[in-house]
């Protein structure tokens, strides 16, 4: 079995460098009617689509988020289909069928547990069960921070966890220079702004 | 990444992939997991996880911030220049 591949930093960065510029600029053509919370999210989703597209189809979890997203987020509609293409049409159809077998599954299995807990109330708490007890809370809470957790187990799921947290600090990574750079320009811009203004005024009071 | 047949996943398999997910983790988060602790290493990568959306979150909000005071075109000119510069 393998371990997850190291993520080829150049193509993740254009990867998502490129997806991102397709949703701002999906968000900046409909930002006139939007409000700065909605903005916000429409910003946060992009980064996000962006982040399960570069990282690629391959990985479990970038597959899961971007059904995820595309369900949540049916008002961004145009932002994901700039993103996503026709992917995204399908993505919805697939989880509606997907959520319904998942919640009936975690149903039986909530019944079945509640059947059986009377016969555990028995038992001596030693340290190594309360420590084994403690790994399977924690496991339970990885599964679900973990986009397609829920179905991963042992080292699958700790797999799954190294891929998604390094290509979550190459996300983070990317946003800061983004947001950098965005900010360099916009002082820039607003400095030859000033600039332009001023030699407009000095040619006023000269003639 | 689809793994065809039951093979055994070794011992060492196991260790590597825990050692690189707290290699993973910053130091400040690594002081708090001592060797064999595997329920403090789900612990840690959990809020490690978390803080990661945070700041994301974050993010998104000053990018969005900027957003509002900018011309349609800027965006673009901006990732551009993230993408020549390496």
């Amino acid at each position: 079995m393998q371990l997850a591949p190291s993520l080829s930093t150049t193509t993740f960065k254009q990867a998502f460098l490129r997806s991102m510029l397709q949703g701002l600029n999906a968000a900046a053509s409909s930002s006139n009617n939007m409000s700065f919370e909605a903005r916000k999210r429409a910003v946060k989703l992009a980064a996000d689509v962006a982040m399960a597209c570069a990282r690629g189809r391959r990985a479990k979890w970038a597959r899961a988020l971007v059904a995820d997203l595309s369900a949540k987020h049916q008002n961004n509609g145009a932002l994901l289909k700039s993103m996503l293409g026709e992917m995204h049409e399908r993505l919805v159809r697939v989880n509606n069928q997907h959520c319904c077998r998942i919640q009936r599954s975690k149903k039986i299995l909530r019944r079945s547990h509640r059947m059986c807990s009377t016969a555990r109330r028995e038992k001596v708490l030693h340290a190594s069960v309360v420590a084994k007890s403690m790994v399977k809370r924690r496991t339970k809470m990885l599964k679900k921070i973990i986009p397609g957790g829920e179905v991963l187990n042992g080292f699958s799921l700790l797999n799954e966890a190294l891929d998604y947290v390094t290509s979550l600090q190459a996300q983070v990574e990317l946003m800061r220079s983004l947001l950098k750079a965005t900010e360099e320009s916009n002082s820039n811009s607003s400095i030859t702004h000033r600039a332009s203004s001023k030699d407009q005024l000095k040619q006023r009071e000269g003639s | 990444m689809s793994s065809r047949g039951r093979s055994r996943i070794t011992d060492d398999e196991i260790n590597e992939l825990i050692s690189k997910l707290q290699s993973l983790l910053p130091e400040s988060r690594r002081r708090n997991i001592d060797r064999a602790s595997a329920s403090k290493l789900l612990k840690e990568t959990c809020s490690y996880i978390k803080s990661l959306h945070r700041e994301v979150d974050d993010l998104s909000d000053r990018l969005s911030g900027l957003m509002a005071t900018m011309d349609d075109n800027s965006p673009q000119a901006e990732i551009i220049r993230s993408l020549l510069r390496s």
